[in-house]
């Protein structure tokens, strides 16, 4: 009888740990989703670095201090963030400096396996306008990782003109 | 063993054993056991996750509108709301002078209105800070789904320095979604402003308009001034700052007997030529506060007057200075009192 009782336990804790194992695999490949970190690092890395960047820090032909948008006064302000300078370039509605600005400081921060684009409420600012190729990627992508920021400023300090805040998105997919 | 599961099962409908029964129970209850908190650890630990990164992101919003966006806009509100105000007391019939400036223009940055014994005036629209918070709760509505309500209790301004307005705000933001409630009771947000660039209300005011000026500060040190600097003072139109003066600080400016300010004090010298026919010539300091205020040109009743006219080749006639400019300008060679 006692012999019996020990069997019957041992059995019932086995079947336990088969139930077990089987339940975590089952769990874990239902959890199991494409890798999000790339495409996740990407779009989070160059957030940071568009949002935490100020123009003075940027050493770039056309979008720094003494570049090409600087020279024709489209850039005005030295602090602003990279962000907000393309907040400003939308609240100025000069869409084509804001699309010449964005590429000029992404260039290095988008890899080719990658897609991104910039929307500033809801307005596509880069590329202004998107290539069909990139359009059918977005489409087909399994996974697009988009980040939110809200920007705001002022024109310049003799008027005070207050802009924003505006939301910028940021998305990133797979190409 | 799986199966022996079944064995216990059929064994216990076979009533041939209880322990069968027992043991089968024990399984069954473990089982359930563990799939309870298998099913709970991984739902739950995605959930909370993902709870705990829109909390951080809805966190990192309000501060930064409270932090960031609330100053910026006091500060623009403060530039647009004293520009109006200037513009408004002079284009008014009749001039209108605050009687608090602190106070009144800071209902006017908050709101647009001056309060005056006639009633309410509408002095700014569309750059108050209430417009400017206002923007704020449509794009937390809209972008994170958040209810956020801003309450602006008061808005003061300060003259801190000389060359230096504080607007400060006490406020109030709540901000409610469905995951998390926030709440920032009675705090405060400060723009610090340098004065210059703004329009003095004496000029504007008491010329109707024709003569405006707006403050510059003069690059001139107190040991560097004599005739040749005064002529290009006046001609410039900026202002200075005499320690120990009795000039009324830019805020004061805003009455129509403006109060000299020991802290704050500062001064311009009037261009005579810039002045409106009627009021040119005046038998009176040209320096501002002075020409401004009203006076007899014999306040001593027919004892030489505290005037002296100043004659040089930088400064165009007429000019006059009280004693005391004529020493603070160092011009006394220059001066020749004016009897009465």
């Amino acid at each position: 009888m006692h012999k019996r009782g020990f069997f019957f336990t041992l059995d019932a804790i086995m079947s336990l740990i088969i139930l077990a194992v089987g339940m975590f695999l089952f769990f874990t490949a239902i959890l199991s989703v494409p890798s999000a970190s790339q495409t996740e690092l990407i779009a989070e890395d160059t957030m940071a670095f568009l949002s935490t960047t100020a123009i003075e820090n940027l050493n770039d032909p056309i979008a720094g201090i003494g570049g090409t948008l600087w020279q024709q006064g489209k850039i005005t302000k030295e602090k602003n963030t990279l962000l907000q300078q393309i907040g400003e370039f939308y609240a100025k509605s000069d869409s084509q400096a804001a699309e010449q600005f964005i590429q000029a400081v992404m260039a290095d921060n988008i890899p080719q396996s990658h897609f991104a684009q910039i929307a500033v409420e809801s307005q596509l600012l880069y590329p202004a306008i998107e290539p069909q190729e990139q359009t059918s990627s977005k489409q087909n992508t399994g996974l697009l990782i988009a980040k939110t920021e809200v920007v705001f400023g002022v024109t310049n300090t003799t008027t005070f003109e207050l802009w924003g805040p505006y939301e910028v998105t940021l998305s990133v997919w797979q190409r | 063993m799986v199966p022996s599961l079944m064995k216990n099962l059929i064994h216990s409908f076979n009533f041939k054993s209880k322990k069968g029964i027992f043991f089968t129970l024990i399984s069954l209850v473990l089982v359930t056991i563990i799939t309870h908190i298998f099913t709970q650890g991984t739902a739950g630990l995605g959930e909370n996750e993902a709870t705990a990164i829109r909390i951080q992101v809805l966190d990192g919003f309000i501060s930064k509108m409270e932090n960031f966006y609330i100053p910026l806009a006091l500060e623009s509100a403060t530039f647009k709301g004293v520009n109006k105000t200037v513009w408004h007391m002079y284009t008014q019939e009749p001039d209108v002078w605050l009687t608090n400036p602190g106070e009144e223009l800071g209902s006017i940055i908050k709101n647009g209105t001056l309060e005056t014994p006639t009633g309410t005036m509408r002095i700014s629209d569309n750059n108050t800070l209430i417009n400017f918070t206002s923007r704020i709760k449509g794009i937390a509505a809209a972008s994170y789904g958040m209810e956020l309500s801003i309450d602006i209790h008061d808005v003061r301004l300060t003259q801190i320095a000389p060359w230096q307005l504080e607007s400060r705000v006490n406020f109030s933001l709540t901000a409610k979604s469905s995951i998390a409630n926030w709440s920032r009771q009675y705090r405060i947000a400060t723009a610090t402003l340098s004065i210059e660039g703004f329009p003095d209300p004496q000029y504007a005011v008491n010329t109707e308009g024709s003569y405006t000026k707006v403050i510059h500060r003069a690059s001139t040190q107190p040991s560097e001034w004599d005739a040749a600097h005064l002529g290009v003072f006046i001609a410039s139109g900026n202002y200075t700052r005499f320690e120990g003066g009795n000039a009324p600080s830019y805020l004061e400016r805003f009455k129509q007997s403006p109060l000299s300010s020991s802290c704050c004090g500062i001064e311009s010298t009037v261009n005579d030529a810039l002045l409106p026919l009627a009021i040119q010539n005046q038998q009176k300091s040209y320096a501002d506060y002075q020409f401004f205020a009203p006076s007899s040109p014999c306040p001593n009743g027919g004892q030489p007057a505290d005037l002296y006219n100043i004659a040089h080749a930088a400064i165009t006639p007429p000019f006059r200075l009280n004693f005391d400019h004529v020493i603070k300008y160092k011009v006394d060679t220059q001066a020749s009192q004016i009897s009465c």
